[in-house]
């Protein structure tokens, strides 16, 4: 078990190299230090003077890859490559254009985040499951039929459109809670509250015809005849024997997420005014800060890869075929 | 003699398979009596596992019984409320599968699949049920029971998760035990072991069973009386002897004619030339009548025999004709080879007698 989990943890070091090989690519060959100088200097400014101190400034007027000017070590480690991608390993982000360090930047932001992803998630996954096992319970009868039109038309829905109706409804007209913005502490409930709602809502639709799908897939296996051949009751076969099986490709398949749940959400947080991390991401997209857009993508790519592994664990946990190999 | 334990008749089962409806059963009927093992044999598709499936009232959420009874000890099983039906599955009339790999529940010990049983049928809970489940899983051959009692199904090998399904079914005691192909799963070897145990398990218990398969050799070796269906209805009803001596219905020989050698393998059904007709559109006639030898002008017709329910013909009023005709069939090369030793025993199809 054990040694399981070091050697999934030894696989995914290739994976992260790669990831930050292609980091790497995009943000420095494929899209040059001249490029980004250029795109952030604006088309009347551009002069090569200007380009040169703007890359100065920010040490991206190295080589690539290579130093040859540079005396012994330096030839390697005074290359852009090194200074820029080899450290993200180290999570040594670097400064962002207003100065501050996206590392500590990083670190200050996750509160705000996790305070309106982990509510979402958590609900999200109780509410879908419900929802579907209630679809799956009642198959074929009306109550299944209403219960997938509605699940479609949510998700059908942008989740724009939940955002701007519920600061609407409930904060502009029925003044619930404040239609934006955040405080740290206790005082936070007030501000994610209509933010984690919107996140659970606008996930029902996707999540609970995901699950119904699953539930009813297991509804259709041999155990599950044998289970009614016992003369249990359907709420028994549902909850003992269906529900179990189902819990199994529903709680891996939420565990990859657990990691990403750290980034943040782009859309809620930058309606909200949560400061958080997807907030963080929206705004150095739009300020075209490529220090923390590179920051963020990497840190994505390492949590969506923490997200596998812990997949993988998780699956030994709750399956017992697994867990015995 | 007492009346039987359980009286079918007229079942008549469709399955809507999309485009069209499926009439897997069309008026099957049969009985089965107290501690009698009655044998259902057939092709792949006829309509076996639908009839298991159709007197539990488990038949598959696109089917529906159209028709028929079925009495179960005076209790009629097709007009009772569903929760006292769950009083009758498990309790009086219990089931194995087929495949006892995917009919057992990955996540839950044999422990506790068999302890459900006994929570349900038998009041039993805690010790007294771990106890009796380690009773019946040892009663069923599992060495070790009590340890064994933890372990998820995937830690059984194929013939042991059939005898953990076994154990389950007998959990309850059920009065009639259907087993829909219970060793066509299993090694060669292991199904002689697993019908030893059926048969030690029905005399014990006096039970009734309902024996469901496609091999003539465990019909010979295994069962009381004979029912042969085809594409959706019995057409022949036997004493096992009678049957493996003198088969009455057109098809019943050519399933002996079409046995393969002592040599090859087993005694299970092989191919007869030709298809088993599509079932979605009722059969004005007999349903073999493209596939059988002796078919005359009238066989399209519909002729109903009275003895055995959903026959057609064969046994009807042309039955002189055809009899005549087949006269010389029984003697021939066909089913003479066939037939079982004197002793009634296995050699139809030349499965030797496995077991000690
Ligand atoms: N879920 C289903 N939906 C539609 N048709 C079905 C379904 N299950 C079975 N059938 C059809 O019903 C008929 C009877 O099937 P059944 O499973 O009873 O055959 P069987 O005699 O048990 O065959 P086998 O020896 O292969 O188990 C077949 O024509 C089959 O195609
Ligand atoms: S009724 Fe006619 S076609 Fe059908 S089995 Fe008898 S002889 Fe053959
Ligand atoms: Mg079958």
């Amino acid at each position: 078990m054990t040694a399981y989990i070091v050697r999934r943890l030894l696989y995914a070091l290739p994976i992260l190299v790669g990831v930050n090989l292609i980091t790497f690519a995009l943000f420095f060959v494929v899209n040059t230090p001249d490029d980004m100088a250029r795109m952030q200097l604006g088309a009347k400014r551009v002069t090569p003077e200007a380009i040169e101190k703007w890359k100065a400034e920010r040490g991206y007027d190295r080589p690539l890859l290579w130093n040859g000017s540079a005396a012994g070590a330096g030839k390697l480690t005074d290359t852009i490559f090194f200074q820029k991608s080899v450290r993200l390993f180290a999570f040594d982000f670097g400064n962002a254009d207003d100065g501050r360090n996206i590392r500590h930047e990083i670190v200050s932001r996750m509160v705000p985040s996790l305070a309106l992803a982990i509510p979402v998630f958590l609900i999200g996954i109780a509410v879908n499951v419900t929802f579907a096992m209630l679809m799956a319970f009642f198959r074929a009868t009306y109550i299944d039929f209403w219960g997938v039109v509605l699940a479609v038309s949510m998700m059908s829905i942008s989740t724009l459109f939940y955002i701007i109706g519920g600061q609407y409804l409930v904060s502009k007209v029925w003044s619930l809670v404040p239609i934006s913005g955040y405080q740290p502490g206790l005082d936070s409930a007030r501000f994610v509250l209509l933010p984690v709602l919107i996140g659970v809502v606008s996930g029902i639709g996707g999540g609970a015809r995901w699950y119904r799908t699953v539930f009813l897939e297991e509804m259709g296996r041999d155990y599950v005849r044998t289970a009614r051949a016992k003369g249990l009751a359907e709420t028994a076969v549902l909850f003992r024997h269906v529900l179990k099986n189902a819990m199994i490709p529903i709680l891996t398949g939420a565990v990859v997420v657990i990691p990403l749940l750290f980034m943040g959400s782009l859309l809620a947080e930058s309606f909200f005014g949560i400061p958080g991390l997807g907030s963080y991401t929206i705004d150095a997209i739009q300020a075209q800060d490529f220090a923390v857009v590179r920051s963020m993508v990497f840190l994505g790519s390492f949590l969506y890869i923490v997200g596998l592994v812990l997949t993988d664990i998780s699956y030994t946990l709750v399956d017992p075929r697994v867990r015995f190999e | 003699m007492s009346a039987p334990l359980l009286r079918v008749g007229g079942l008549s089962t469709w399955l809507d398979s999309g485009e069209a409806v499926v009439r897997a059963l069309d008026d099957v009927g049969f009985e089965v009596g107290r501690g009698e093992t009655f044998a259902i044999v057939g092709e792949s598709g006829s309509g076996k596992s639908m009839t298991a499936l159709s007197l539990l009232r488990l038949v598959p959420e696109t089917g529906r019984i159209v028709a028929g009874s079925v009495d179960l000890d005076g209790v009629e099983l097709l007009s009772l409320p569903e929760a006292a039906m769950r009083t009758v599955r498990g309790r009086r009339v219990s089931i194995i599968f087929q495949e006892p790999a995917t009919s057992l529940n990955p996540v839950l010990t044999v422990g506790q699949q068999i302890g459900e049983v006994l929570a349900r049928h038998r009041g039993l809970r805690g010790d007294a049920s771990r106890t009796r489940a380690a009773e019946l899983l040892h009663s069923v051959g599992i060495p070790d029971a009590e340890r064994r009692l933890d372990d998820y199904p995937f830690q059984f090998s194929g013939g042991m998760k059939q005898r953990a399904m076994i154990a389950m079914a007998i959990a309850g005691e059920p009065d009639l035990l259907i087993a829909d192909e219970p060793t066509t799963a299993l090694d060669v070897t292991i199904q002689a072991q697993v019908l030893e145990l059926l048969r030690t398990l029905q005399a014990e218990r006096g039970m009734s069973m309902l024996l469901i398969t496609h091999d003539l050799g465990i019909v010979a070796q295994m069962a009381h009386r004979v029912g042969v269906m085809y594409a959706g209805a019995l057409v022949e009803i036997a004493d096992r002897d009678a049957f493996f001596h003198a088969p009455q219905h057109p098809y019943s020989r050519k399933l002996f004619a079409a046995l393969p050698d002592r040599t090859k393998r087993g005694g299970a059904l092989a191919a007869i030339p030709g298809q088993v007709p599509p079932l979605t559109a009722p059969f004005p006639g007999c349903r073999f009548v493209d596939r059988c030898d002796m078919a005359a002008a009238r066989c399209a017709k519909r002729v109903r025999d009275g003895r055995t329910p959903g026959a057609l013909r064969c046994v009807g009023d042309g039955r002189k004709r055809v009899e005549r005709r087949l006269a010389p069939a029984p003697r021939g090369a066909g089913p003479a080879r066939a037939l079982p030793d004197p002793q009634g025993r296995a050699q139809a199809g030349g499965r030797p007698r496995q077991g000690r």
